[in-house]
């Protein structure tokens, strides 16, 4: 399980490493993402899907899980790659997240 | 299916355009399992070409739906065929598993539910079967002599 999480001055940014997240990672997943709810005091946390291409609606449901963790933070996700996409948009989730396009930048130096 | 995670075996070409592939369980590891549906969506990547994401969708919440309830964390066996032809995939996927419950296909989440009350009433799971009706038509399900036959066909994109 590869999430890298780091803080910057938007908030905290959640960095997905894997290429799917499925059913066989769901559950590890969600716990990752808890200890990073519990430890974060970030006002705000994106998602960075854009390495991801493929997510079941176990990684979906882990997703949802995560936010409601996270709440009453905000978890915005970006980047998200076509079928994944399709994913958020088949299930409507499209309307639930806040969705931007493009992957996070990498961090300014000196923000 | 082994410990490491299991195989995939067949695979074999039919036509050009079919293939039959098979899943097979050999232990009850329900982690196993997931990774052998995985390691299958995978290996068929290639063949099911760049348009592939709702064909793959599909697969993989019908496959996993065999392996968590009509298998249900025993041994098993999932047959797979899979049709491709230009604009759509016909699929075929046959277990011995527990049948569907009152032998009909579940309806899936209302999607128009999901959108309202708050964040925490949101569901965590469910979505299975609200995505396979999205994306497939001509569902069919039967059971004959204690085999789930599921059919369906999946517009390609």
């Amino acid at each position: 399980m590869r999430i890298d999480a780091t803080e910057t001055a938007d908030g905290l940014i959640v960095t997905v490493e894997e290429a799917r997240i499925d059913a066989m990672i769901a559950i590890p997943f969600k716990d990752r993402l808890r200890e990073l709810a519990v430890g974060t005091g970030a006002a705000r946390v994106v998602m960075d899907l854009s390495r991801v291409d493929f997510i079941d609606s176990s990684g979906l449901g882990a997703i949802v899980a995560s936010m409601k963790a996270l709440a009453p933070r905000p978890l915005e996700l970006a980047g998200l790659t076509p079928t994944v996409a399709k994913l958020f948009r088949l299930t409507r989730m499209d309307s639930v997240f806040t969705i931007h396009p493009h992957p996070v930048p990498p961090a300014a130096d000196g923000s | 299916m082994a410990a490491d995670g299991g195989r995939t075996d067949g695979g074999s070409a039919i036509r050009r355009d079919r293939w039959r592939c098979g899943l097979r369980f050999v232990t009850a590891d329900l982690r196993a399992s997931h990774a052998a549906v995985r390691d299958l969506l995978i290996a068929l990547r290639p063949r099911l070409g760049p348009d592939r994401g709702a064909v793959e969708i599909v697969l993989a919440e019908a496959l996993n739906n065999v392996v968590e309830h009509a298998y249900a964390g025993n041994d098993g066996r999932i047959a797979l065929r899979l049709t491709v032809a230009p604009r759509e995939v016909r699929i075929r996927i046959g277990d011995s598993g527990r049948p569907m419950p009152g032998l009909v296909l579940p309806r899936g989440l209302c999607p128009h539910r999901l959108l309202h009350g708050d964040v925490c009433d949101l569901p965590e799971g469910g979505f299975g079967w609200l995505l396979i009706r999205e994306l497939a038509s001509g569902l069919r399900y039967r059971q004959q002599d204690g085999r789930n036959l599921l059919r369906l066909v999946v517009r390609r994109g």
